[in-house]
């Protein structure tokens, strides 16, 4: 009996000892192990939040320089279609202001939220052997029109670096072809593979704040209050940055001065 | 020790303490023993508590391994997981839908209430009638199995009782009428059963629909209830399913194993199979859903190359330690061989798990920046391994460099030696700057590959100094004494153009594998494959330029074994090429004079090679009676013997030499009681040992008191970090572990020796190919002026037109306007074989025979003008002797030699889609997901427009066979 009993006892406490011994508390899940994996999107931007705005000009300092005109002898139809036609890298208004300038905001806005893109698409057209317009800014996932109103084949290739490259031939005079980028991206080029003279530049956004100087030289932005780092971006002369805090209500004055880099 | 007490309750005097002590007062009362009773009890009593306390705890400490703090953790972390994918599943439930569901389902049982009585009544009449299929059913079987009994017997005696066969022949057909009869009840029976169920069906058929449909909603959910229970089926359970003794049974905590038969654990003089216990452990390494847990339970990354039951190496198949090395059945972390990848992780191991290095472990894990070095047990081709960069970078430094030239290495007995024959140096070189470029070849290039004798960490110091230069000074000599001075086979014409060579070696493709100077670095890809020829920097410091103008004019005839290829210059280029090239001088270099021999310091090294088999005094007198000559001949043979000179280069005389350096078959399996660690004070395990050799191949004489003869003599190559971990990643790849033949890559012989060949052409400085190269396209801004990617190109080019242009790539050029050229390489019909195979195979094409007839239709070829008009082909594309007015760097191949160039089906597949075979290229897109962008044309039906596009191309322009019509 009594050896049973302490052989009964030594089970027990064994038993006790090794069993009770626990361990593995220390783990943990990975942060977000709830949530499925699926990246969390905010709630969505409102766009009556953007009571501010920023606005000014993109000056130009100094003589602008001249833009050649277009050698269009590889295609006949351009030739006469395009007749006159000049580069656009450099164009400058008569009150000394620089055209075809991006203009966006790099930080400062709520990454958290979530900017639904603009349900109207982009459109690029192509008419006179040329990219109209030849600047613009788009956002992620906005739809894309690509348009050809020449009467001669012209190719669309997009040369992102981050997104997938796009080249689409359009052979035929009114045909349009509609695609999208997904991810944002800084400026990249858009370029006709056979008239090389053909080139557009866009960027690609996960926020609306973003714009041209279009043909004015000028430019507005709606906002929400708050402070940002303001960009202007020029396919030759490159970037400027800038610091703007604006309140409710309110504009704020950003403007950016280009001149012709000394040689 | 206590006394009795004889007369019961009377308290006795205390016997006094020293009494006590002294056993011979005490005598009387142990009688002759030396023990009381009483003592002995207590001792035992003690004892076995002891026994019991030790036991338990031994019992204790061999339970509580570490894996099962491990196993424990995982179960809980699941079980949080899987609580966690619950909610999210409840929280994923149609409320609405599922309540919606529940007030139908209440209503159809309002209904079924309602008419209870009806329904209990089907109830029990279709119960009623499944008792009498169930008795029915079973006589119609009973008689069946009669009736085959009665019809054997009757069968039977035909056979061996004719005469009484008859009676049996009745009854076998009286049972056979009976069946017909039970089998018509049964189905009766079936019929009545089936209408009866219809009918309760009609009662509760809603209500069971409803509840399924239900239940399908909330399904994910109860099912990762039903999982939570699984994996923790609450403590007492657990407790007692893993308790000592008892888990014999059906532990829930045990220790996995992968259990590889065909591979094998090296033990001394024995070989085990090998029992991988990692997944003891690690427990998540093949759910792709814990790649962000913890260790050790994070998931293997890329499950779809390693690990995964889908990937080229599962789990099952290659185990653990295969690629990581380490015990195979160990499972505490220190004993597995479990290896920091740096200081930081070291110090972390030590503090969490008492990281400890296992000296004895012949095969600890490797690190993970080592770790590709596994490869090399399977993938023992040439070509490059897919996701292991430094592997390959090893290989090529190899090749480059030529170890095996020294060394004996698997894989390398038929490469050619690496260094220039220098049986004509004289031809080339003068002595001077031979003597110079000994001294420090990288003095002049950064980027020499002969590796530095001479001045190093063991050889450095001021009193070598003599002694170096009179070893430079004599191998020179001897080597120039020897060359056979062929004179040149052409002398170069006057007028060389500096700035049109420059352009020339700028434009025809030298810089694919030459560079001018350092090389800038380029994000978009590599450019290690422009380090394959020399660099041309510097070139008018070191040569002249007769011997560059017949060099580059013709190579082989130069050197018949060169590597450089034919650049198909004419004279007149090959005189501006040299005219450059001699322009490219270094003048500090040329500033510089080598010093005059110290004739004492030749004696001293002569009279070494003198020493051997003669006395000292013999040596002395046999050297004070050679003349200077003599002592330079002597010493300069017996230099490029020690040295070792004749691994890399053609020496007169050493032809058939055997290498001097280490067998280097097995060296990542050799022992580490074999390497000589010196003094240095380095962690003592292979790789160290391999990486400080590299790094300075002379470090172990550190300290060491050595004659100058017998100092280590392997060179320094000035190996960067980066390039000693390459060479090492070799190094500790080569193993003794044998694998089985299936475990190898499954490549054919064709795609080996394409990608051997490949390399050794270095055909990517220029292509892409497999997705690698292209170097050179990061000299050329225009992209239309890029050589072309060879991604497809088995699939695309017809075998004979590539094996002939792969030959003679000088007899048809694709895109003449372009200065840039393939070079003639002088394969041989074998070589060329050898690439077409290769292209054809990576591409699963058929070689060598194709069918290139095109069956078509007058429509077709109508169809196929036209749309190459629309798309105006013509506007890029010349064909023939219609040449579009562009530039050439915007003009694309000419589609008139298409027709004998490229596979008919291969152009179907690049009109569809020209980015997925050549992502970035400038051909526009008509096609888009399929959809025709050219309408009008056979009703926009892609398929017939991509036939017409071929047929036009192949037929109309290219003149090709057309198929009979069947």
């Amino acid at each position: 009996m009594n050896s049973q009993r302490a052989l009964g006892l030594a089970l027990a406490l064994t038993l006790a000892a090794a069993g009770c011994g626990g361990g593995g508390d220390e783990f943990s899940l990975p942060e977000g192990a709830g949530s499925g994996g699926a990246a969390p999107t905010g709630p969505a931007y409102d766009p009556a939040t953007a009571t501010a705005s920023i606005a000014g000009s993109i000056l130009f300092e100094g003589d602008a320089p001249e833009m050649p005109p277009i050698q269009m002898s590889a295609d006949p139809y351009c030739l006469d279609a395009g007749a006159g036609t000049r580069e656009e890298a450099v164009m400058v208004t008569d009150d000394a202001k620089l055209r075809n300038t991006m203009v966006f905001i790099r930080s400062g806005h709520d990454t958290g939220l979530f900017y639904a893109p603009p349900a109207e698409p982009v459109v690029l057209d192509q008419e006179g052997c040329r990219y109209i317009p030849h600047v613009f800014t788009m956002m992620m996932n906005q739809d894309i029109t690509f348009r050809n109103s020449d009467n001669t084949l012209h190719n669309i290739h997009a040369f992102p670096m981050v997104n997938m490259q796009i080249n689409v031939g359009q052979a035929i005079q009114g045909m349009e072809t509609t695609d999208s980028f997904t991810i944002a991206e800084g400026p990249f080029a858009i370029r006709c593979d056979v008239h090389r003279w053909m080139n557009s530049f866009t960027a690609v956004f996960d926020h609306p704040f973003h714009t041209t100087s279009g043909d004015t030289g000028d430019y507005a932005i709606n906002v929400p209050p708050g402070a940002y780092e303001v960009v202007a971006w020029h396919e030759r002369y490159g970037e400027m940055t800038g610091s703007v805090t604006v309140a409710a209500g309110e504009t704020a004055e950003m403007s950016f001065t280009y001149s012709e880099p000394a040689e | 020790m206590s006394s009795e007490t004889p007369n019961g309750g009377t308290p006795k005097p205390a016997i006094p303490p020293p009494a006590k002590k002294d056993p011979a007062l005490n005598i009387s009362q142990r009688g002759d023993r030396l023990y009381t009773d009483n003592g002995l009890h207590k001792w035992f009593a003690i004892s076995s508590l002891l026994l019991f306390v030790f036991t338990v705890w031994m019992i204790v400490d061999d339970y509580n391994r570490e894996w099962r703090r491990y196993q424990r953790g995982f179960t809980r972390l699941s079980v949080l997981q899987t609580e966690l994918d619950r909610q999210a599943a409840a929280g994923a439930i149609d409320v609405a839908a599922v309540n919606a569901l529940s007030a139908e389902i209440e209503a159809a049982r309002v209904r079924i209430a309602e008419n209870a009585a009806t329904l209990s009544e089907v109830e029990s009449r279709l119960e009623a009638l499944n008792d009498e299929f169930y008795s029915t059913n079973q006589a119609y079987l009973f008689a069946r199995a009669e009736y085959d009994v009665e019809r054997y017997d009757y069968e039977e005696a035909v056979a061996n009782d004719p005469e009484n066969a008859e009676p049996l022949r009745v009854i076998a057909e009286n049972r056979l009428a009976d069946i017909n009869q039970n089998l018509e009840d049964v189905e009766r029976l079936q019929i009545a059963i089936e209408e009866t169920t219809t009918e309760l069906d009609s009662y509760i058929g809603e209500r069971d629909r409803l509840s399924s449909e239900r239940d399908g909603l909330v399904a994910e959910a109860t099912q990762l209830e039903a999982a939570i229970v699984t994996l923790d089926p609450g403590l007492i359970r657990t407790s007692i399913r893993n308790a000592p003794i008892l888990d014999f049974m059906n532990p829930s905590e045990t220790v996995n194993q992968i259990q590889l038969q065909n591979l094998h654990y090296d033990a001394p003089f024995l070989q085990v199979p090998r029992v991988d216990r990692c997944t003891t452990c690690h427990l998540g390494i093949n759910d792709a859903a814990k790649d962000e847990w913890q260790q050790p339970f994070t998931a293997h990354p890329r499950l779809d190359v390693f690990v995964g039951a889908d990937s080229p190496h599962p789990m099952d198949g290659f185990g653990c330690t295969t690629c990581h090395a380490g015990l195979d059945r160990a499972v505490e972390f220190s004993r597995a061989g479990h290896v920091p990848d740096n200081a930081e992780q070291q110090a972390a191991w030590e503090d969490q798990y008492g990281w400890y290095l296992d000296h004895f472990l012949e095969t600890p894990m490797l690190p993970m920046d080592r770790i590709e070095a596994s490869c090399l047990k399977c993938h023992t081709g040439a070509g490059d391994v897919p996701e292991a960069p430094a592997l390959n970078m090893g290989r090529d430094l190899i090749r480059t460099y030529g170890c095996f030239g020294c060394h004996n290495m698997p894989g390398y007995e038929e490469v050619r030696r690496v260094g220039p024959d220098l049986t004509t140096i004289g031809g080339k070189l003068d002595p001077e700057w031979v003597k110079k470029w000994l001294a420090d070849p990288r003095a002049f290039k950064s980027e020499a590959r002969m590796p530095k004798f001479w001045f190093n960490s063991n050889n450095g110091g001021p009193e070598f100094e003599a002694r170096n230069n009179a070893e430079i000074t004599a191998i020179t000599e001897y080597l120039f004494s020897r060359s056979q001075d062929d004179p040149l086979p052409a002398a170069a014409p006057a007028g060389g153009d500096v700035g049109r060579g420059q352009a020339l070696v700028e434009s025809v493709g030298c810089l694919g594998c030459h560079a001018v100077g350092p090389i800038p670095d380029d994000p978009a890809r590599t450019q290690h494959r422009r380090r394959f020829g020399y660099n041309l920097a510097s070139q008018g410091s070191k040569t002249s330029a007769d011997w560059l103008y017949n060099w580059v004019r013709d190579p082989r005839a130069v050197w018949h074994d060169t590597n450089m290829p034919d650049m198909r210059l004419t004279d007149a280029e090959a005189a501006d090429v040299a005219a450059y090239l001699v322009s490219l001088t270094n003048p500090e270099w040329e500033a510089e004079a080598f010093p005059e021999l110290d004739e004492a310091a030749l004696d001293e090294v002569t009279l070494e090679f003198l020493r051997t088999g003669s006395t000292g005094i013999q040596a002395q007198e046999a050297l004070a009676e050679m003349t200077l000559e003599e002592k330079i001949m002597t010493t300069g043979e017996g230099l490029v013997a020690r040295y070792g000179c004749f691994g890399c280069h053609v020496i007169e005389g050493f032809e058939t030499a055997q290498p001097i350096g280490t067998e280097l078959t097995q060296p990542g399996s050799k022992l580490l009681n074999q390497f000589d660690f010196g003094f240095l004070d380095i962690e003592h395990t292979r790789t160290e040992w391999y990486a400080a050799k590299m790094a300075d191949p002379r470090i172990f004489d550190v300290d060491r008191v050595k004659r100058p003869e017998e100092l280590l003599r392997m060179p320094d190559f000035g190996f960067d970090e980066e390039q000693v971990g390459a060479i090492v990643m070799i190094l500790t790849g080569l193993v003794k572990d044998q694998v089985t033949p299936d475990m190898r890559n499954d490549l054919t012989a064709d795609i080996e020796a394409g990608r051997g060949l490949v390399a050794q052409r270095n055909c990517r400085g220029c292509h892409e190919i497999e997705g690698a190269g292209g170097d050179i396209r990061s000299t050329i801004a225009d992209q239309g002026l890029w050589p072309p990617l060879l991604n497809t190109q088995g699939a695309k080019t017809q075998p004979m037109w590539l094996h002939s242009f792969l030959q003679e790539p000088g007899e048809e050029t694709l895109r003449p306007w372009l200065s840039a050229r393939m070079p003639t390489f002088y394969l041989d019909q074998a070589e060329a074989t050898v690439l077409g195979k290769y292209f054809s195979a990576i591409d699963n094409a058929p070689y060598p025979f194709i069918d290139t007839a095109i069956a078509t239709t007058d429509e077709s070829l109508t169809a196929g003008r036209e749309l190459f008009e629309l798309a105006q082909c013509n506007l890029c594309h010349p064909a023939g002797d219609q040449m579009p007015d562009r530039d050439a760097a915007d003009l694309a191949p000419d589609l008139g030699l298409a027709a004998e160039r490229l596979r008919p089906e291969w152009v179907e597949d690049w009109i569809l889609d020209p980015q997925a075979i050549a992502p970035g290229t400038r051909m526009p897109a008509f096609y888009i997901d399929g959809v025709s962008q050219l309408p009008g044309i056979l009703d926009g039906d892609t398929p017939g427009q991509l036939e017409a596009f071929r047929d036009h191309l192949f037929l109309t322009i290219g003149n090709g066979e057309r198929a009979e019509d069947n």
